[in-house]
């Protein structure tokens, strides 16, 4: 067996189309300055944007159309992340995407309700950490014999604006899913966090007496859960990957503009070099992340699919993480400033490294899959 | 792991050449860095092959004792052909700088 093993590669017209569309929409509609305007804002995008990328389809862009979706497959996901993240985009729609795949793997059609609503424009939250760790089970939440929750969930990805929350929680220690309605929760219940990016929000929910409006049980809610972890490090990871090539691209504007000692920075093999790794990471990070596309679907993931996602992680969030450092290091003085861009990909380097485990989390696990025998 | 993500992106990186569609932002990057990613990281992974054999990292070809006859030693040694021959690594890391990323001479 080869150590590389599977290196399937398909990118369809459809999805070339997708790219092209998403990459216009993000730099027509989203330039540095609209993104610049909503960093303090409470939920740090605009509305109107949000209702045009629902408008596009993409709130059901990885469900199937029988629920509402474009059935395009989970795959297609990925170019539309990594022109989100290739203008530093941030929306509900991460946090959208993955309730929904959450459900539809957990339920299928029992959730079409649901679905249909989350591809309409509802947003939904994935209440899914108990604490910091990515790697624990993260059942804490439990429903009682009274119908209601109990405990609380961290680190809830746009909790502030979501519609319906998917709480991942355990009745009599199984692992059940739980579906909440904002309208449900008291106003105490949800307290923002400060988050070291300023392009995402997120928050902790208090669950304790709410009562699910829906709950799904049984054995799919486990291979769900482990599938949407495995699917939020893919697309966690394409909007990396286009959130590094942002930031590579700014950082060759400044050495091909900046002088110091009489000449372009650019010349200096010092800046030269780690600029061409950060580059040869990105081009790895994007063959990842469009491996993984192509081996993702509906079902169950595959070995070969779990290994792609992974992978994708490591890649992006190691180049994100030395590309988002060299940029602020690279523009000198200015680097550290608030009006230069770099602060804003660095902030997103220390967010993404841990988003849907960091890439020693994934090498870890890369480690039993591929050379345990 | 490392190793082994970086074969497979070089694999990857071979099959992402046929898809113009993934290529527009830099249209000879993956091809003008090939030798730069290729050489670079059969140096590493043999060096670090040769480096795992405890004491036995210390024999060479011609050892009746060295792991796999002193191969991987060998194949370090032999490896600089590569990083050298052809445009150094350093000259290589130019050229993508020059030509893909349009940096200054």
């Amino acid at each position: 067996m080869s150590v590389t093993q599977n290196v399937t590669m398909t990118f369809s017209e459809e999805q070339g189309m997708l790219l092209d569309v998403a990459r216009g929409f993000v730099r027509d509609q989203a330039p540095i300055d609209v993104i610049r305007a909503q960093l303090e804002t409470e939920t740090g995008f605009d509305p109107v944007l949000w209702q045009s990328m629902v408008d596009m389809g993409w709130a059901g862009i990885a469900l199937p159309d029988s629920v509402g979706g474009a059935g395009m497959g989970v795959g297609s996901a990925v170019p539309v992340f990594e022109s989100l993240g290739g203008g530093l985009l941030g929306t509900p729609l991460l946090s959208t995407t993955l309730a929904g795949q959450l459900i539809w793997r957990a339920a299928g059609e029992d959730a079409a309700s649901w679905l249909a609503r989350l591809c309409s424009g509802e947003v939904g939250a994935l209440a899914l950490l108990d604490h910091a760790d990515w790697g624990a089970v993260n059942c804490g939440v439990s429903l009682g014999n009274d119908g209601c929750l109990s405990g609380r969930k961290c680190f809830v990805a746009d909790a502030g604006v979501a519609d319906v929350f998917v709480v991942v929680a355990n009745e009599n220690g199984e692992p059940i899913l739980a579906v909440v309605e904002a309208s449900g929760l008291s106003s105490e219940a949800l307290s923002h966090n400060v988050v070291i990016d300023l392009t995402k929000r997120s928050g902790n929910v208090d669950f304790t007496g709410v009562a699910p409006v829906d709950i799904f049980r049984g054995e799919r809610v486990v291979s769900a859960l482990r599938d949407t972890l495995l699917l939020g490090a893919l697309l966690t990871a394409s909007e990396t990957t286009g959130a590094a090539a942002r930031c590579l691209s700014g950082i060759t504007d400044y050495l091909k503009t900046r002088k110091q000692f009489g000449k372009l920075i650019g010349s200096y093999q010092a800046l030269k070099h780690p600029t061409v790794d950060i580059y040869v990471g990105m081009e790895n990070a994007r063959s990842f992340i469009y491996h993984g596309a192509s081996v993702v679907d509906d079902d169950p993931l595959s070995e070969d699919a779990e290994t792609a996602c992974r992978m994708a992680k490591v890649a992006a969030d190691d180049v994100m993480v030395f590309a988002g450092d060299r940029s602020v290091q690279f523009h000198g003085g200015f680097g550290f400033t608030w009006d230069c861009d770099s602060t804003l990909f660095i902030r997103r380097a220390q967010w993404a490294q841990q988003m849907f485990g960091g890439a020693m989390h994934h090498r870890k696990r890369l480690s039993a899959l591929l050379l345990d025998t | 792991m490392g190793f082994i993500m970086e074969a497979k992106a070089l694999s990857l990186s071979a099959r992402r050449m046929a898809i113009p569609a993934l290529g527009t932002d830099y249209p000879m990057g993956l091809a003008l860095s090939v030798k730069y990613r290729g050489t670079e990281y059969e140096r590493r992974m043999k060096q670090y092959t040769a480096s795992k054999q405890g004491a036995q990292s210390a024999l060479y070809v011609g050892d009746d004792e060295a792991v796999s006859g002193g191969f991987w030693q060998r194949a370090y040694f032999s490896n600089f052909g590569a990083t050298i021959g052809g445009g150094t690594t350093q000259v290589q890391a130019n050229i993508v700088a020059e030509h893909v990323l349009g940096l200054p001479k």
